[in-house]
Parts: structure tokens; sequence; C-alpha cells
């Protein structure tokens, strides 16, 4: 459900696809007039912290669930991610070695790194046994 | 939003793979499978980004892949017509000094065309 303001978004299930939440939030920013380059970053954002959560977070057993929720107030975007994952801190990755050629560097913290570098402020919780990450990001129009 | 990938032959020994549309944790697999079936040892990978309309960090680690590879046989990536959004996502990351970057079809046309 959602108007151009906020936005609540559930993923659930192992068939959970993070090809819907980038579906749902180009759908909303369009909606909202958030401007394309903007957009842009936090599709980047969605994909790394929705896909981590899905493909790399701990349920034992239980079924994966997250929720994102988008609003946009005092002229920043804030995304909401919390998931009833395993508690993991992705602030707490290491930042990729960028200073070395692509080819001689390992895989991770790619991601995290860009969701740092596209985002104004972060913040990570362990609330009621979830994992919260809140994100913002100020709106130039 | 879906990802569409047309891989055709160029000059010799070059392949070249045109994405359109999102490349990003959902679409990514798919371009992985593409890369394995097409890309074994050719001297040449050109990915045609005129179409693409995003790329995510797991869009970019399979390019990331594709550079190691090519690399560990001598061979190497080009990348053509980037829109301003994916440059940006490749210079976050410091990764276009590691590869051939070409603003046009035409530039990456005349730097093939040498290997004719």
């Amino acid at each position: 459900m959602s108007d151009a303001r906020t936005a609540v978004l559930r993923l659930q299930g192992d068939d959970a696809r993070v090809g819907d939440a980038l579906d749902a939030v180009r759908s909303f920013a369009g909606e909202a007039r958030l401007p394309p380059e903007l957009i842009q970053d936090v599709l980047v954002v969605v994909d790394e912290v929705v896909a981590n959560a899905l493909r790399h977070g701990c349920f034992q057993g239980r079924e994966p669930e997250v929720e994102i929720r988008l609003a946009i107030q005092d002229g920043a975007l804030e995304l909401r991610f919390s998931d009833n994952a395993s508690p993991f801190d992705p602030l707490s990755v290491a930042d990729p070695a960028l200073d070395r050629p692509v080819e001689a560097r390992q895989s991770g913290g790619l991601g995290l790194f860009l969701v740092r570098s596209l985002t104004d402020a972060q913040r990570y919780a362990r609330e009621d046994g979830r994992n919260v990450l809140i994100l913002r990001r100020s709106i130039t129009l | 939003m879906p990802l569409s990938i047309q891989v055709s032959d160029g000059s010799p020994g070059t392949v070249r793979i045109a994405l359109d549309g999102s490349l990003d944790s959902e679409t990514t697999p798919e371009l992985e499978k593409t890369l394995r079936s097409v890309a074994e040892r050719m001297p040449r990978i050109a990915f045609d980004l005129q179409r693409l309309e995003f790329i995510s960090s797991a869009g970019l680690r399979a390019i990331f892949a594709t550079v190691k590879r090519q690399k560990a046989h001598g061979g190497e990536v080009a990348l053509s017509n980037m829109s301003p959004g994916v440059r940006k996502v490749f210079e976050i990351v410091k990764a276009l000094p590691d590869m051939r970057v070409f603003s046009s079809t035409e530039e990456l046309d005349a730097y093939l065309a040498k290997f004719q």
C-alpha cells in the first residue's frame, strides 16, 4: 500500500524475489516524481540490502521475511529495512580494496560499499529479534 | 524490469554482448549463464550497454569476474555506450581503469577494426 509519500513492501517465503522489491520501488519513486538519478542510486541500495538478506541471511528454519518502508520527509528519502534473519550488521563489513585492479580484488563488500556511498546516513539496530537498517538519502531537486 | 541479452560475433576474436533492461540480483544469473556458454577463451568480450538502464553490485560482480577470466589468458573486456547512471556505479568502485571504455559504438568499432 502506498501514496506518494510512504510505502511499505513485504517480501516473504523462499521464493521471494528481489526483482519484486525493485519494481515496487521504481513504481513508488516514479509516483513521487523523485529525480531519475536518485531513483537509480536507491535501486542499487535496495537490490544490495534485500538480496543480502534473502540470499545470505541465516533464518534457521523460519520463513524469510523482509520489510521495506520508504518515506519522504524533511527533504530526504528514508529507507527502513527489517528482516527476521540472525543478527547481522551490514555496516560492520569492511570496505573492499579499491586501490587494487578489478581482477585482483576479493568479491566481498562491494555492494555494501555502494550502499554507504549512495546514502547520506546509515544506522543499524537489532530490535525485537529483527535486523533493522535505516538509510537516509537527501533529495536535491 | 527484465534483462534481455543479445550475443553476436564481432570482428575475429570478439564476441559482442548487448544488454537491454536491468542487470540486478534477479537477472544477473542469466548473464552469467550466457557468459559461460559463449566466452570461453575469446580474446575480446565487448559489452554494449546502450540499452542497459540499471546495474547493481550483482551485475558489477559478473562483469568483474569476466575481466578476471579474460585477463588470466591475456584477453580483455570492453564496455561501450554507458548511460550516466550506469557509469556512475562503475566510477564509485574505481573499476573503469581496468577495462577498455568507449563512449560510442563507432569508437568501439574503430578499435575492433584493428583486429580484422
